[in-house]
């Protein structure tokens, strides 16, 4: 069960860090998304590591997700 | 902004991170390690922790009774009990401890003994001074580790305040650092790899820099704060209210204190304490029990524990009945905020707090911390050589690459090297005997690697060389493991040993095939001529 | 070994003044800021100790890029001189105080 929330957390985190990369979407679309994407992904972190636990593991798990989505992916294409 | 707060922010970022950016890769480097040394990477290192961690609570209870009637009653004032949990000692360690001395000895006194955790035979026992049984205890690869990583083995002071003066200009790098990339939404994920060394170089430096910001600096404010605490923080802080006495400040605040013997027997109910605890906190992980007046109806027993859904580190405090009294700050029984922000403080810089997943971004995280200066610094010296007036002159840049590549690289190869190191000192030297190999091994590999820079080849060549004996370091440990070492991957004795051993070989060969892929230049072992 | 840009001396007046407060008085008036805070603070004996502590870092850092950001050198220097007398001061009162 732990397992499959960190996985679901990561998943949303991974999600968030593409929509937040795509050019092509509006900043409101992006917002919007990316909030749902955090919240799934703290409630995921907090059933597993308890709130402060599930705070600080979200923080550090999107700067992860989001150092590696840099490096592998690069910076969108104009119109993506 | 104005343009000139810009630049002079740049300027005092550039100075402070070329100053600062090989210290900086050491101690980051060596902390990326130290996060995963307790309890993975010490479980891997002592065959005694790798059958089990866990001693049933009716066994030490069995065991603290039986030693406690062979030990002088003096002895019986403080029991300490350390589990072998892979965060202290390697063995179940008993110390019963006389704090005014006995016969012999007019210092505090101990008398030791430690057992096997899966037979619990009597492997060691010690009778002497508490300070020189906790100052000579085993050593290995991942705590030697940990322990440069604190203080650089300089010793305290000096290693202390170093390693908390690098988290201070770390914090003012983070800081500085986010002022001057203003452009950082729009840099998030500009990682330019196929446009050349410099620009990859360049935006890898600024996505670590505003991606690992935050990590960067609570690792920095953590880091000075736990550098300096007990060197000037808190003995500046006791100077009014204490005279400037650090010992008395934390006697006053912390100070369990010492229940008054009533003689009135009463067994210590260690067992169902152990397991009360456990219920308690069930994903938390008891390092060590500290019992007082054994076996008296006034007896107290506090347990410390790490981890769990509380994140900081915690004492549980039992009457010896076994009734729970309270939970408390691991530094004691403080009220207030304030000890709460610091007890916080240590997971956040430890990254120890909730298992294996976590220490994994913590990891991840550190080791972009540690490429954060080095690409910096490269950015810097690449900077001083282009334009039609280079104020680095090709040479002197060969010079620095080799420099910087001898002193981090060497630091990898050395930290590398302790782990068939070992491998081998398990099979062929006895208990704290080991402490002895580990820093002439791990300094003298450094420091030879770092001389070797001083041959006139070109840089890329020595990077090459120095990726290749890294990768043969670390892929030499699955073969010695299963030629000498006790548990490993063909008898399957302890999956921990398996899965440590198949990631050791999966980087050391990611290591190879990075130094085999390198293209050289057409002159690898000739300097390059000055332009 | 590297040239000194000119830009570099153009952008920070008085540099070496600069180096000197940045990394030496700096480090002093943060150290002597500490015991000083404790006297002031309107908390519990816990909190007067513990939150100086605490805020060591963050003043430290704020007065190292205070000493390089400020227009005129002697900016940075009275404040952290200021702050080093009145903090020494209050630190000397108290235990004055306390031997009394």
């Amino acid at each position: 069960m732990n397992i499959t929330l960190i996985f679901c957390a990561v998943l949303s985190l991974v999600f968030m860090t593409l929509i937040i990369r795509k050019n092509a979407s509006s900043k409101i679309i992006k917002v919007i998304y990316s909030l749902i994407s955090l919240i799934i992904s703290f409630v995921c972190f907090a059933n597993v590591y308890g709130l402060l636990g599930g705070i600080i593991t979200g923080v550090a798990c999107l700067m992860c997700v989001g150092l590696l989505t840099a490096f592998i992916t690069g910076k969108a294409l104009k119109g993506y | 902004m104005k343009s000139i707060t810009l630049k002079k922010l740049f300027l005092m970022h550039s100075w402070v991170g070329v100053l600062t950016a090989v210290l900086l890769f050491i101690v980051a480097f060596s902390g990326a390690l130290a996060v995963l040394s307790r309890p993975e990477l010490k479980i891997w290192a002592n065959p005694e922790l790798q059958s089990t961690q866990i001693v049933p609570s009716s066994d030490i209870n069995t065991l603290v009774n039986q030693y406690y009637k062979q030990v002088p009653s003096a002895f019986g004032e403080n029991i300490h009990v350390f589990m072998p949990s892979g965060h202290n000692f390697y063995l179940l360690t008993l110390v019963f401890e006389s704090h005014h001395g006995d016969e012999n000895y007019s210092q505090e006194v101990a008398r030791v003994f430690q057992f096997h955790p899966d037979s619990l035979a009597l492997v060691d026992s010690y009778y002497g001074p508490s300070k020189e049984f906790y100052a000579n205890k085993k050593t290995d690869a991942p705590s030697y580790i940990g322990e440069f990583h604190a203080d650089l083995h300089l010793g305290r002071p000096i290693g202390l305040i170093l390693t908390g003066f690098l988290g201070l200009t770390l914090l003012k790098s983070a800081v500085t650092g986010l002022f001057i990339h203003r452009k950082m939404f729009k840099e998030l994920f500009t990682f330019r790899r196929s446009k050349g060394l410099d620009i990859a170089i360049s935006d890898a430096h600024k996505v670590m820099g505003i991606w690992g910001s935050v990590f960067n600096i609570v690792i920095g404010f953590t880091g000075a704060f736990l550098g300096l605490a007990t060197i000037i923080l808190l003995p500046a802080a006791a100077f009014v209210s204490f005279g400037g006495d650090q010992d008395k400040l934390i006697e006053t605040f912390t100070a369990i204190p010492e229940p008054v013997v009533s003689h009135i027997e009463q067994p210590t109910n260690i067992d169902a304490i152990l397991e009360n605890a456990k219920s308690r906190f069930p994903k938390a992980v008891i390092i060590d029990a500290t019992i007082m007046a054994n076996n008296d109806a006034n007896a107290q027993v506090y347990l410390r524990l790490l981890g769990g859904e509380a994140v900081a580190s915690q004492l549980l405090h039992y009457r010896g009945d076994g009734e729970f009294v309270k939970s408390m700050s691991s530094f004691g029984d403080i009220s207030g905020i304030s000890i709460k922000v610091i007890e916080v403080l240590f997971p956040l810089h430890f990254g120890n707090f909730a298992g294996i997943f976590i220490k994994l971004l913590w990891v991840i995280l550190g080791l972009t911390t540690a490429l954060l200066p080095l690409s910096g610094m490269m950015m810097w010296l690449s900077k001083r050589t282009r334009g039609s007036n280079p104020t680095l002159s090709v040479q002197a840049y060969t010079r620095w690459n080799r420099f910087i590549i001898g002193s981090c690289g060497g630091l990898v190869l050395a930290s590398f090297v302790l782990f068939p190191l070992q491998i081998v000192l398990n099979y062929s030297v006895d208990g704290a005997l080991q402490n002895a190999f580990f820093g002439p091994v791990f300094f003298y590999s450094w420091l030879g690697w770092l001389l070797v820079s001083l041959l006139p080849m070109h840089h890329t060549f020595y990077f090459k060389l120095t990726l290749l004996l890294c990768g043969a370091a670390l892929s030499a440990v699955m073969p010695l493991n299963i030629l000498i070492g006790q548990n490993n991957i063909m008898n399957f004795n302890s999956a921990l040993v398996v899965i440590v051993d198949s990631l050791f070989m999966l980087i050391g060969l990611t290591f190879i095939w990075a130094g085999l892929k390198l293209k050289l230049t057409k002159q690898p072992i000739l300097e390059a001529q000055t332009v | 070994m590297f040239k000194v840009s000119k830009n570099n001396k153009s952008t920070f007046k008085a540099i070496k003044r600069r180096h000197f407060l940045a990394c030496v008085v700096a480090l002093i008036t943060a150290v002597i800021i500490i015991p000083g805070m404790t006297t002031y603070l309107p908390f519990h004996m816990n909190e007067q100790i513990l939150l100086p502590i605490m805020l060591f870092p963050i003043i430290w850092v704020g007065l190292f890029m205070y000493a390089y950001l400020a227009e005129h050198v002697w900016q940075p220097f009275a404040v952290m001189l200021l702050l080093s007398i009145s903090h020494g001061l209050l630190s000397l009162l108290a235990l004055m105080q306390g031997k009394a």
